[in-house]
């Protein structure tokens, strides 16, 4: 099966902090892998660099065959941590904005604003929004170009049962679809439900990689992977 | 991306409340001011120092407006999302540079409307028609240098406090410079400082009648460079 992400010795430093330490590790197609660690460990690193917001000081990486990410950005859906909008436009009209980017249809703005239930409040600023509004309009964003490979920083991060459900159902649903998932959390019950396969990082160093059975192989739970190497 | 797409994004980002806020800002003042002042003082400004005044209002609500415009584009992390939706680092630089043609463009077309209107109320409709073409090209050409070197000040410290200060800190290192450059011409010689008092010769390069061709030279060079360490920024930040 064809690696949708594939990384080679992939270093990072800023000065003389190593923020990745010759990372490898690959990811398949219609996989749902989660990338843990304490803060600190490189996940947002790794995110930011294979997304191409960050260069590598060594090493390589391929994304959809590609190793460049600036030519596969429109099959990528990307749901940061934070939402990056212009805050004082409506959700509608920084919807509008990243789907003329993205080439998609603009009858889809509506669609999908409906979907992640911001169908009646489009219109108001984005600002104004609170965290779980602003998440699930990234979700939208995210979603526009109907990616084949969704990356998700913290997804659940701040997020209140609703929300959390929301995103946990929005998973298994793009799962089912055959999406292929990277999503780092703390939330190691969350990522353990909807999550096949396991990236744990330690001061930017691959400790784990496998699927959801090798860690109950060769651990009771994901929770006694982090007691017994941290 | 093509360009027609990156236009038409960058003008249906300027539907909003602070570019109107930039351009009925712009009108006001270049209209109330001088006939505030004539009304009061009676006939105190001339039709040319109206204009003059036009243009000195321009140059700083250009300079800020493009301060404001692009860097919101860092503070709301909105070139990272921008990176992801598609756009190349290159096109971000890019965009950047039809913003100030926009909010040129914006400049342009509401000075030539509010010129007539200046006419009747300080000159006569008359004096509309004695402003030589030169005037308008000097006009565009420094609220386009403003408009650059608004951006790359952005490029550089992207918080638009930041790229304010480091233009007033910029305006007070030149003052010496200027003051050298006054007392050679007092003394006979040349005023070489010119062309070091970069911000000095974005307006300087012009008369109300003519081009310094010399000086158009040096400010086409300083804003090339400008714009080479703005890409060069771009191209190597992280976002």
């Amino acid at each position: 099966m064809a690696a949708i992400l594939e990384t080679k010795e992939l270093t990072k430093r800023y000065g003389n902090q190593l923020a990745l330490d010759g990372l490898n590790f690959s990811l398949k197609k219609g996989q749902v892998l989660g990338v843990i660690g304490p803060n600190g460990s490189g996940k947002t690193t790794l995110f930011s660099i294979v997304l191409g917001l960050r260069k590598a000081s060594s090493g390589s990486f391929t994304i959809l065959g590609e190793d460049d990410p600036e030519e596969v950005r429109k099959r990528v859906g990307v749901i940061l941590d934070q939402g990056n909008f212009y805050q004082n436009i409506s959700a509608k009209k920084n919807l509008t904005i990243s789907a003329m980017t993205k080439g998609v249809d603009l009858a889809r703005v509506g669609e999908l604003l409906e979907k992640v239930g911001l169908g009646q409040v489009g219109e108001k600023s984005f600002k104004n929004f609170s965290y779980g509004m602003k998440k699930r309009l990234e979700v939208a964003d995210a979603l526009l170009a109907q990616p084949e490979f969704i990356i998700m920083d913290e997804p659940t991060n701040g997020l209140d049962p609703e929300g959390i459900i929301f995103i946990r159902d929005l998973i298994v649903r793009l799962q089912r679809e055959g999406k292929t998932i990277m999503l780092s959390s703390h939330y190691l019950d969350e990522v353990e439900k909807v999550c096949t396969d396991f990236l744990i990082l330690k001061n930017g160093k691959n400790i784990f990689h496998g699927s959801k059975d090798e860690v109950k192989d060769n651990f009771k739970s994901l929770e006694s992977v982090f007691t017994n190497k941290f | 991306m093509t360009f027609s797409q990156m236009l038409k994004i960058e003008m249906y980002k300027l539907q909003r409340f602070d570019f109107y806020l930039f351009a009925g800002l712009y009108l006001l003042l270049i209209i109330a001011i001088p006939f505030g002042v004539n009304s009061i003082f009676g006939n105190a400004i001339s039709y040319t120092e109206a204009v003059r005044f036009m243009h000195l209002v321009s140059i700083k609500l250009m300079l800020f407006g493009t301060i404001i415009a692009t860097s919101r584009e860092y503070t709301n992390q909105v070139n990272r999302k921008r990176l992801l939706n598609g756009y190349k680092r290159h096109q971000l630089f890019l965009s950047q540079l039809i913003t100030v043609g926009l909010y040129v463009s914006t400049i342009m077309i509401l000075s030539l409307l509010a010129i007539p209107i200046l006419a009747m109320i300080v000159g006569g409709f008359s004096g509309f028609l004695e402003i030589p073409w030169i005037w308008y090209a000097g006009l565009m050409l420094s609220n386009i240098a403003w408009g650059l070197f608004a951006v790359f000040l952005v490029n550089v410290f992207k918080k638009p406090l930041w790229a304010i200060l480091a233009y007033f800190g910029l305006s007070f290192i030149e003052i010496p410079l200027k003051f050298v450059g006054q007392f050679q011409m007092a003394s006979g010689g040349k005023d070489n400082m010119v062309y070091f008092a970069q911000m000095d010769l974005f307006n300087k390069f012009q008369t109300f009648e003519e081009l310094n061709f010399a000086l158009v030279i040096a400010l086409i060079v300083y804003l090339l460079l400008y714009q080479f360490g703005s890409l060069l920024i771009i191209k190597r930040r992280d976002f």
